[in-house]
């Protein structure tokens, strides 16, 4: 009994990672046709960047082919890149020469900085204001709190950047405008980045505890003699867990695909002003790779999110 | 066999006493938008390409309402101008996500079965990369410019609008007014035309709204990070980047153009959760 | 003798809610009742009577845009003007509170045993006496045996042994008032009467005053010292259980029919959904075999579960079985598909439950009765008006109602349309699965004589379906009892109601048999 249910998870778990390899898979090469099939090969994509590139000598490009392997057939360059892949080599960088492996984990910590701080605000922050909506009394606070986050995933982030930046840099110099130094060179692009991310949290725990609260469960704890901080803490904000849990691939997503623009505004070293950069002089390899960690980051979070969720949420199987 | 009760919202719809005045001044606030980018020399006499030095970096006043940028050229005016292109960019992003998503899902809820599971596969693969690292990659395939960028947003935004099609797609599937139909002896495509379709009109022209919100959103992003117009012409996205190396002493340089992006977002949100709400199966 | 004096005394009881920019509503007005120690009074109505506004504000949970007129009484305070603070020590201490609906009642991330527990911790009992007293609770509702229910979570559990857990928690602290809000619906009947005699048991035990709010005049009648029946928020009649009337005499019974005749013949039907996340797969239905008379009904009975629904949808194909076969005229019609499924349309057409789903919203009267008829093609746009005219003069409809879209019209009014629209192709057999439960019980009768004045003008059969016997018994010649996908028996409906075979009949009889009087309104044709 005890081992066929350990035969059974063992069993899902091995569906379960199939399907995260599929997934990995498939987003490699989705990236690869984009990149390899749309019009424009990447070396006349990358001549067309040089300033020279119309007038480029044909025996240039050629030998730029034949050192990208771009002269083989397409399906014999897709296999040599997925083998290459799967040996986690993603080739070089176009503009630096460095393996584009060793690019990415140069900047990630920069990047994995910002997320996290960008990230642990706006959970405060969104919790806190779908906690605080949820008790404003019937009226006009209640209705101004409730549009805040859908003023907060209305704003450009690029704008919200440049204005904390005129703000805090330029009228107060509280903050550096720019740079990767200390906590205070990280304080406005955290800040920058947490506003959507903590309206979109803010978004999911308003509706979760609106659904908690409106369910026949919390009028029965409430009759117990429970009072509104302990219903909220023990009985709803658990439900607001567990749908956060189950968003937080899409949110790192988010997260990472905020950083570019944040990281621009802010001249910030990290994988998104490498993004940026990389578009910029056609560094197609980059690319390549910035976009196949965020499929891997998505896919481990969510792979991760599955296994622990029955810790969580004891009415899903055990 | 989901029960969909349409009536409250429907009625409350057709019966509500009072106008929604918010969603009214949104829709208004987009419509002059709308007109900003048809007929720019209506609302702004000044010529948005053409400085006048000596007035460089004006702040906001009777004569420059958003100021004037660092060759003199009114703001105001770059911004009205550079309306036409930033909406006919986000226009065509949202028609090409439309085209690309909407028979897709609606195909893959109706048909069910084999079909759909391999729809939700392709969809899972699709919300692995987010939308703007993926059109940052298709930017980098198909070059940068408006046009470019707004076909990169528009596919970018197709896997969401598939996923939302086949959302409805299947709550009609399952609707009790459509299988009565089928009941009734009514054929395949008449309950598609008189029941489906109908139904499935209104959610997805609030999708079509709040995606116009999103992409105007991404659209002036790419173009600020410098892959969308090249400079002479005003466009928002750009006209704010200009904006960047002038913060120091020129706040409404990048401030005011960035409130009109808002305000557009904002109404089309709005505007797009009113009509969701509205919408018959909304609920 | 000297009464003692009552637990709760409602006195002028009014509930308004007050909605931005419209006129206040009053839910409840002038409402008087008292509960003595140990007495049962049983609150009877129908939904939007008013009564969970009156439950509300007997457990100090009134809606904040509620406020509340007259005074409620507790132990001789009034709760109706007492500080949320205070609200909030009563509420588990003095009054405890049993809410209806189990699945959902249980907090669901929380194990039993804690959920029993805090409803003692938040009124300041010690740790060590709390964990005691779960113990004695556990015990007492019968979950004591085992610690892996205690220490499971409410999805773990069956719907009974939730309900159990609601009514530990209710009494956890002794209570002097117990309210209780349909304590038993979704419950399997056998279930549901253990769980009533418990309560009744506590009551008399402890000596609390016990309010039990119910749709189920059975229920009433049987457990309560005293009815009080509420409608449109006032109290039109408060009787000693006892003057209930009892159920009438059944109706003289009909000719039986000859299987020979049978419209629809179902034999030995099984149909099994496949599981969630590798579970079994589970029966839904379960060699069910039955038939319909030519111009009879057939009654098809059952709790929810029990696959009534199901076997409707695999009769109209809209589901496949697995195994077994469907006759129509004696013709095997289980797996027709495309063009000849849709033909066979013709002859069976359906009248849903729920009114507000089953039209399309954006179509006019008009176009919905007459759709199948498009479908079909049977005349011309014009002969086909008229005949839509004809229907809306049979179903009792105004002509004008035609133009408009169902959103204009009433529940019943909508049904009418529902029936219209099965009836426009003049078919063989008409399946009605609970036509009438989405309706008041005056707009109930409308209905259903409107449906049997119909089958003697048309001779149509009828494949009724119900979860509610009375109607069953007066609208059926023949009854088919499911439980769980089984059948249970069947025959005759006189056959059937005096002296049923089966103890699980007789259960669901005894658990519904008073409330035939309930449906006086109708009158039986003859």
């Amino acid at each position: 009994m005890l081992r066929r249910e350990m035969v059974r998870r063992a069993g899902a778990l091995a569906v379960r990672l199939a399907q995260s390899v599929a997934v990995l898979w498939a987003a490699f090469t989705v990236v690869f046709l984009i990149l390899h099939v749309l019009p424009g090969d990447p070396v006349s994509i990358m001549l067309s960047q040089s300033e020279d590139g119309l007038s480029a000598d044909p025996a240039q490009v050629a030998a730029l082919r034949a050192r990208y392997g771009l002269d083989r057939p397409l399906p014999v360059q897709y296999g040599i890149a997925l083998y290459r892949a799967l040996h986690l080599d993603f080739g070089q960088s176009i503009q630096t020469g460095q393996p584009v492996l060793a690019t990415l984990r140069d900047v990630l910590p920069g990047t994995a900085a910002l997320a996290s701080v960008a990230f642990a605000l706006a959970l405060l922050v969104g919790i806190a204001l779908a906690v605080a909506t949820h008790h404003a009394p019937e009226g006009a606070t209640k209705a101004a709190l409730a549009a805040l986050p859908a003023l907060g995933t209305a704003l450009p982030t690029f704008w919200v950047g440049l204005l904390l930046l005129q703000v805090f840099s330029f009228h107060w110099p509280l903050f550096p405008a720019m740079g990767n130094d200390g906590w205070r060179a990280l304080a406005l692009p955290a800040a920058t980045l947490a506003i959507p991310t903590s309206a979109r949290i803010a978004q999911i725990a308003g509706r979760t505890l609106a659904d908690a609260a409106a369910q026949p469960f919390a009028t029965a704890v409430a009759a117990r003699g429970v009072g509104r901080a302990r219903l909220m803490a023990v009985h709803l904000l658990p439900n607001v867990a567990i749908s956060l849990v189950t968003m937080s691939g899409l949110i790192a997503g988010n997260l990472l695909a905020g950083s570019v623009v944040t990281e621009t505004v802010f001249s910030r070293d990290g994988i998104g002003r490498l993004a940026q950069l990389a578009v910029q002089t056609k560094d197609i390899p980059v690319v390549e790779g910035v976009v196949l960690l965020a499929a891997s980051l998505f896919v481990a979070i969510n792979l991760a999110v599955d296994l622990l969720y029955p810790l969580l949420d004891p009415r899903i199987g055990k | 066999m989901t029960d969909i009760n349409p009536s409250p919202t429907w009625d409350a719809a057709l019966r509500s006493p009072r106008p929604d005045w918010l969603a009214l001044l949104c829709g208004l606030a987009l419509g002059l938008v709308f007109l900003w980018a048809v007929v720019p020399g209506w609302f702004s006499a000044a010529d948005p390409l053409r400085g006048i030095p000596a007035e460089a970096l004006r702040p906001p006043s009777a004569q420059h309402w958003f100021g004037t940028d660092h060759l003199g050229r009114d703001l105001f005016a770059r911004t009205v101008y550079g309306t036409t292109v930033s909406l006919q960019a986000c226009g065509l992003a949202v028609a090409v996500a439309l085209a690309g998503g909407v028979p897709m899902g609606l195909a893959a809820g109706f048909a069910g079965g084999r079909v759909d599971a391999l729809f939700m596969r392709a969809v899972d693969v699709a919300m692995a990369i987010p939308a703007l690292l993926l059109a940052l990659a298709i930017v980098t395939a198909l070059g940068f410019g408006t046009v470019r960028i707004a076909i990169a947003v528009g596919v970018s935004s197709i896997s969401s609008f598939a996923r939302i099609s086949r959302g409805e797609a299947v709550r009609l599937r399952h609707a009790l007014f459509v299988e009565a139909a089928r009941a009734s002896g009514v054929r395949t495509p008449a309950i598609m035309l008189r029941h489906v379709l109908p139904h499935a009109a209104g959610p997805i022209l609030a999708l079509v709204t709040l995606e116009f919100g999103t992409a105007v959103l991404a659209v002036s992003a790419l173009s600020f990070l410098g892959f969308g117009a090249p400079p002479p012409q005003p466009e928002w996205g750009l006209l704010i980047a200009e904006g960047r190396n002038y913060m120091a002493v020129a706040w409404w340089y990048t401030a005011l153009p960035g409130l009109v992006v808002a305000t557009v977002v904002l109404a089309a949100n709005h505007l797009a959760r009113t009509l969701r709400a509205r919408s018959v199966l909304g609920g | 003798m000297n009464a003692p004096s009552p637990v709760l005394a409602v006195q002028e009881l009014a509930v308004t809610y007050h909605l931005p920019g419209e006129p206040p509503v009053n839910a409840v007005s002038g409402v008087s009742f008292s509960v003595r120690p140990g007495e049962i009074l049983a609150i009877v109505g129908e939904s939007g009577s008013g009564k969970s506004s009156i439950v509300s504000a007997l457990i100090g949970l009134k809606a904040p845009n509620a406020r509340i007129g007259g005074r409620i009484l507790l132990e001789g305070e009034d709760i109706a003007a007492a500080t949320p603070q205070r609200l909030r020590a009563l509420r588990g201490r003095r009054i405890g509170f049993v809410p209806q609906d189990a699945g959902l009642s249980l907090s669901p991330l929380r194990r039993i045993d804690a959920q029993i527990d805090e409803a003692l911790r938040v009124h300041g009992m010690p740790r060590h006496a709390a964990r005691a007293r779960t113990a004695e609770i556990l015990a007492d509702i019968g979950l004591g045996g085992s610690a892996r229910i205690a220490r499971g979570y409410p999805h773990e559990l069956s719907g009974g042994m939730r309900q159990r857990v609601l009514i530990g928690i209710g009494i956890a602290n002794d209570p002097a008032l117990l309210v209780a809000d349909e304590p038993t619906s979704g419950l399997d009947v056998t279930v549901a009467r253990r769980i009533l005699d418990y309560l009744d048991g506590k009551i008399r035990e402890k000596g609390m005053a016990l309010v039990i709010v119910t749709h189920d005049l059975g229920i009433a009648t049987r457990r309560a010292d005293r009815v009080l029946t509420v409608q449109d928020g006032k109290i039109v009649e408060t009787a000693p259980a006892l003057s209930i009337p009892p159920p009438r005499s059944s109706p003289a019974a009909p000719a039986p029919a000859q299987p020979g005749e049978a419209v629809l013949m179902v034999a030995h039907l099984v149909k099994h959904f496949p599981g969630r996340r590798g579970e079994a797969a589970h029966a839904a239905v379960d060699d069910v075999s039955f038939h319909v008379p030519r111009h009879g009904t057939t009654g098809l009975v059952g709790e929810s579960g029990s696959g009534k629904t199901t076997i409707a949808r695999i009769v109209l194909g809209l589901e496949t079985p697995q195994s077994g076969a469907v006759h129509l005229n004696g013709h095997d019609i289980t797996h027709a598909t495309g063009e000849a499924r849709r033909l066979l349309r013709r002859r069976m057409q359906i009248v849903y439950q729920n009114p507000y789903a089953s039209l399309n919203p954006r179509l006019s009267v008009e176009d919905i009765i007459d759709e199948p008829m498009r479908a079909f093609q049977v005349a011309d746009p014009a002969a086909r008006r008229l005949r839509v005219r004809a229907l809306l003069d049979r179903v009792g409809l105004p002509r004008r109602a035609g133009q408009q879209t169902p959103s204009f019209l009433s529940g019943g009014q909508r049904q009418r349309v529902a029936i219209a629209r099965a009836l426009a192709l003049e078919p063989e057999l008409v399946v009605l699965d609970e036509p009438t439960s989405a309706l008041d019980s005056a707009t109930q009768g409308q209905i259903l004589t409107l449906l049997r004045d119909l089958q003697a003008g048309a001779g149509t059969s009828y494949l009724f379906i119900s979860h509610d016997l009375g109607l069953v018994r007066e609208f059926s010649d023949h009854v088919v009892v499911l439980r769980r996908g089984r059948l249970v028996e069947q025959g005759a409906v006189r056959q059937i109601f005096e002296c049923p075979a089966e103890a699980y009949t007789r259960e669901l009889l005894n658990d519904s048999s008073l409330r035939c009087w309930h449906l006086s309104p109708l009158g039986k044709a003859s």
